[in-house]
């Protein structure tokens, strides 16, 4: 995961490269110019004993892109060598994942519906459940009020449905 | 076969070079450049630029260290200074590189070791 702290080391260290290099071309021409070279001619020589500077700046800035670039497209062709290889535990994988997804989104989809959607009726939050004490939870399944003297009706926003 | 006028360097040369340059001195990139030039007595011309994605990769594997500064000649210059671990690497580098080095030396002089 080293590539995620290079990707905020990198941008400090690409800003100064560009001006380190031509401090770098600035220092060979003054050199030259102190050996008696004329100011062009220095800056020609200067240049020229530099190499490609475009060059070299893109492959200076390249040893930090590339190899994480490069790293987790190994990663991904390794994994997918290695799924073709085992195609058994593959498929397995797959379904195990598949299957525990798929139920946890249907159970989702089911309590999504009829728990935290609010009712359909305007002014939702102005309805009441009563709930029998001893049934309290029950409540969910069980939609039979009884009266009893030991009863304790209890009031409830309802704001959702219970059936 | 092309003829070769210059021949490169092998790969991790550049870097050994500076490693050792830097394990003298910290410096910057020019002056690492007159300081590998001027040892080596012009034997080796380094293209000044190919200096930088060595540092690069040096800086990436944390060999060195890089700061902004002023030199001694009032220019502002980035001053690299050699780690730790850049020390421990350079020792295994000259070593396999003396290594390899002496198997040439055996193999272009039969039964006559070089004494290092």
């Amino acid at each position: 995961m080293n590539w995620i702290t290079d990707l905020f080391r990198r941008r400090k260290l690409y800003n100064g490269l560009s001006e380190e290099i031509r401090l770098h071309i600035e220092e060979r021409t003054e050199q030259l110019i102190n050996e008696g070279m004329s100011k062009m001619e220095a800056e020609q020589q200067a240049r020229r004993a530099f190499g490609n500077r475009a060059l070299l700046e893109e492959r200076s800035r390249e040893v930090w892109l590339w190899p994480t670039l490069e790293s987790i497209l190994a990663d991904v062709r390794f994994s997918l060598r290695q799924m073709r290889r085992s195609p058994g535990f593959t498929i397995a994988a797959v379904l195990t994942l598949a299957l525990a997804i798929g139920a946890n989104a249907v159970v989702f989809a089911v309590l999504n519906a009829l728990i935290l959607r609010p009712l359909n009726v305007p002014h939702a939050e102005s309805l009441y459940t009563v709930e029998h004490g001893a049934y309290k939870d029950w409540g969910f399944f069980v939609s039979r009020l009884s009266r009893s003297a030991r009863s304790q009706p209890q009031l409830r926003w309802a704001d959702s449905v219970h059936p | 076969m092309k003829e070769a006028t210059a021949r490169d360097l092998f790969p991790g040369a550049l870097e050994m070079m500076i490693l050792e340059s830097l394990r003298r001195q910290p410096a910057h990139g020019y002056a690492l450049v007159q300081h590998i030039q001027q040892r080596s007595n012009n034997l080796l011309q380094v293209e000044e630029g190919s200096l930088y994605p060595a540092l690069q990769r040096l800086l990436k594997a944390k060999l060195v260290t890089a700061e902004w500064g002023i030199s001694s000649t009032n220019r502002r210059v980035r001053t690299y200074q050699i780690t730790a671990s850049g020390l421990r690497h350079l020792e295994k580098q000259i070593s396999s590189f003396e290594r390899m080095f002496e198997g040439i030396s055996l193999v272009l002089n039969p039964g006559k070791a070089t004494a290092s």
